[in-house]
């Protein structure tokens, strides 16, 4: 049987703090029931409206299985389900460059939840270019499903946890008393206990890399959030990448030399275990704790 | 109380901008609705929801064998192969040096050369 492999994956940085999702290398599979494709690219005026597709017209696209819908230029995307009618709006960001498709809008079902319960099918939509001529493609296959996959990236969170415990043990959170509540917590604790310190592995995930840039004159820098130790010595990237690595001192080494940084003016007479103090490329560091407000000490 | 961040104090200071690098180990928060997602990404939402209905089925049918602890294992074993795909296999290039010699610097990249990641 015919299926699209759809591969996600995105990566940011965030004060620090590289973030990552999905894979380049794991697909996800959504099967096509007869292996029909369609790919079309539509121009849209500026202001205008175009119907992308309308089941009435075009019965082959009213079960699709996979809908890809990207833009370069910012529009509108408004779905209509065909039971009642009700209609969706979402915004479809291009990059803003003619040609240069933005991040993708990715459907894995014509299926949507309407208000009452009831399960509907997007019956058409159209295209309501916001600002400038847009070029927009899509690929739609369909045909009976064999596995429906109606939000691709599901992320899981608290709630999510919460809500999976609360089905097992058959008593919806409003209704835990205060021995339940704590109980969940506990088990809520104690999974991911068990699969951070599963003691076969040691994650990935659990060390990761931060790369940052030091400034002329600037001695303290902020670690990421989730900080706990360094893994090893900091090393030099880019041009510097063969300088010797900067070995880090325990806090209770440093604690001194921080405290000799607050009684000296000149910061360059802090020494931290390091003969020939001097101003330069840094040979060592310490991390300390940074104060969550102003203390008089 | 806020929630607090901790500093790096580099020596000598820097006298110019240089890029630096370094792997961290992060620590694990428990989840709440500030903090409401796991760590490790979407990849292993799933297996932490498998962790603590494993878990939940100790605690309330008092059972460490049963469907959900199963379950849990296989989801670990699953996510253990698919996080040692994902390492590199090897830390780079050693640029030939084979010896550090006089400039220590390059003591370290041989030492790492074609050496896998621990675990």
């Amino acid at each position: 049987m015919p299926a699209v492999q759809v591969f996600q994956y995105f990566v940011t940085n965030i004060d620090g703090r590289p973030i990552q999702g999905g894979s380049l290398s794991q697909a996800r599979t959504i099967e096509l029931g007869d292996g029909e494709v369609f790919d079309q690219t539509f121009k849209v005026a500026a202001e205008g409206i175009t119907k992308i597709f309308d089941t009435t017209e075009n019965e082959a696209l009213s079960t699709f299985d996979f809908l890809w819908l990207e833009s370069d230029f910012n529009v509108l995307v408004q779905f209509t389900t065909a039971t009642t009618d009700a209609y969706d709006v979402k915004e479809l960001a291009g990059s803003g460059v003619a040609g240069v498709m933005g991040p993708a809008l990715v459907l894995g079902s014509d299926d949507t939840q309407l208000l009452n319960g009831a399960i509907g099918h997007v019956r058409r939509n159209g295209v309501h270019d916001q600002r400038d001529l847009g070029e927009e493609r899509k690929h739609i296959g369909h045909g009976p499903r064999q596995n429906r996959c109606g939000d691709i990236a599901m992320a899981v969170d608290y709630d999510r946890i919460k809500g999976e415990i609360a089905h097992f043990i058959g008593e919806p959170e409003e209704k835990w008393s205060d021995l339940t509540t704590s109980a969940v917590d506990f088990c809520i604790r104690k999974g991911i206990d068990s699969v951070v310190h599963c003691g076969m592995h040691q994650w990935s995930w659990m060390r990761p890399t931060w790369k940052w840039q030091t400034s002329d004159g600037q001695r303290n820098y902020t670690l990421p959030v989730d900080f706990e130790q360094f893994i090893g010595d900091i090393h030099y990237d880019g041009e510097q990448y063969a300088y010797s690595p900067i070995t880090q001192f325990a806090s209770r080494d440093a604690a001194p030399a921080v405290h000799r940084l607050r009684q000296h003016r000149d910061a360059d007479e802090l020494r931290l275990g390091v003969a020939g103090a001097r101003r330069g490329d840094p040979t060592a560091a310490a991390t300390r704790p940074a104060p969550d407000a102003r203390r008089h000490l | 109380m806020t929630q607090q961040q901790q500093q790096l104090v580099l020596h000598p200071t820097p006298d110019a901008t240089y890029s630096l690098v370094a792997i961290y180990q992060i620590g694990v928060q428990m989840l709440s609705e500030d903090h409401p997602y796991p760590p490790g990404g979407p990849a292993n939402g799933e297996l932490f929801v498998s962790a603590c209905l494993a878990a939940a089925e100790s605690k309330f049918l008092d059972s460490d064998v049963g469907d959900k602890q199963q379950g849990f294992q296989m989801a670990l074993q699953a996510a253990i192969a698919l996080d040692l795909r994902r390492q590199p296999r090897n830390l780079g290039y050693s640029h030939g040096r084979l010896w550090g010699g006089r400039r220590r610097q390059y003591d370290r990249v041989t030492r790492v050369h074609n050496l896998r990641w621990r675990n």
